[in-house]
């Protein structure tokens, strides 16, 4: 039987193979989707640069690159995704407070707002720096 | 791309109101992927802080002395419950990490 020896590649069917080849046009569709979801991210930032901070702030300096070697040794860094070694699930991980920045929560419109009782100056490598906020907003 | 790219600052200036320095997350990505969202964030989270504890941010952004530091994420879909409990943990954890730092979070659900 030819066609069956030749439908046989190293114990995996010629069709099974062929099939994991992904055909041009998937490659292209695949190219084009994240060049869209590029160009909806830039278009995105540009609007939040352009439009939406200088209803509020003013001497907006887009695009810093930072030069540290990145988080790694910092002592403040935010650790919360994370995975279960036993089952393997992704999970939040429960995070550890101390009793004197214990932090209330308000209701006010259809904001919820959870705010420190109390903030001190973080003493950086040279300047003290207050971190303060770290809040979230939607589009308008 | 912001969060394609956590080693940039995509935004620093100052909010007229409160004088403080604003560190912005321009946030485009959708949460049909919860996980690796959060993640991604996470990154650029650890960058910002890392920014700011280094001093580098006083390098970079001037006008940023003296001031109090926030950083926003401006967010162009609404926060999942998984992702506004992510924003809780990460605030206690900055408490826990930091214990002279306190942040808050403040969502828009």
């Amino acid at each position: 039987m030819v066609n069956a020896a030749a439908a046989e590649v190293g114990g995996e069917a010629v069709g099974a193979v062929v099939s994991k080849v992904e055909a041009p046009g998937a490659l292209s569709a695949k190219t084009t989707t994240i060049q869209a979801n590029k160009a909806a991210g830039d278009a995105w930032e540009k609007d939040v640069v352009q439009n939406q901070l200088p209803a509020t702030q003013t001497s907006i300096q887009p695009q810093i690159t930072i030069k540290s070697n990145g988080p790694s040794g910092l002592k403040v860094r935010l650790d919360a995704v994370g995975t279960d070694k036993t089952t393997s699930a992704i999970k939040l991980t429960d995070a550890k407070s101390i009793a004197h920045c214990s932090i209330n929560i308000e209701s006010s419109d259809s904001l919820s707002r959870v705010s420190p009782t109390r903030a001190e100056p973080l003493q950086g490598k040279e300047k003290p720096h207050t971190l303060e906020v770290l809040q979230f907003r939607q589009q308008r | 791309m912001s969060l394609d790219h956590p080693k940039v600052i995509d935004a620093a200036g100052i909010d007229e109101v409160s004088g403080a320095a604003m560190l912005t997350i321009a946030d485009s990505w959708n949460w049909s992927e919860e996980t690796k969202h959060l993640l991604a964030l996470q990154e650029k989270l650890n960058s910002y802080f890392a920014f700011i504890e280094t001093g580098e941010i006083y390098d970079s952004y001037p006008k940023a002395n003296g001031r109090k530091l926030v950083i926003e994420i401006i967010g162009k879909y609404p926060l999942p419950p998984k992702a506004q409990a992510f924003f809780r943990k990460g605030s206690t954890s900055r408490s826990y990490a930091q214990d002279r730092s306190c942040v808050s979070i403040f969502s828009g659900q």
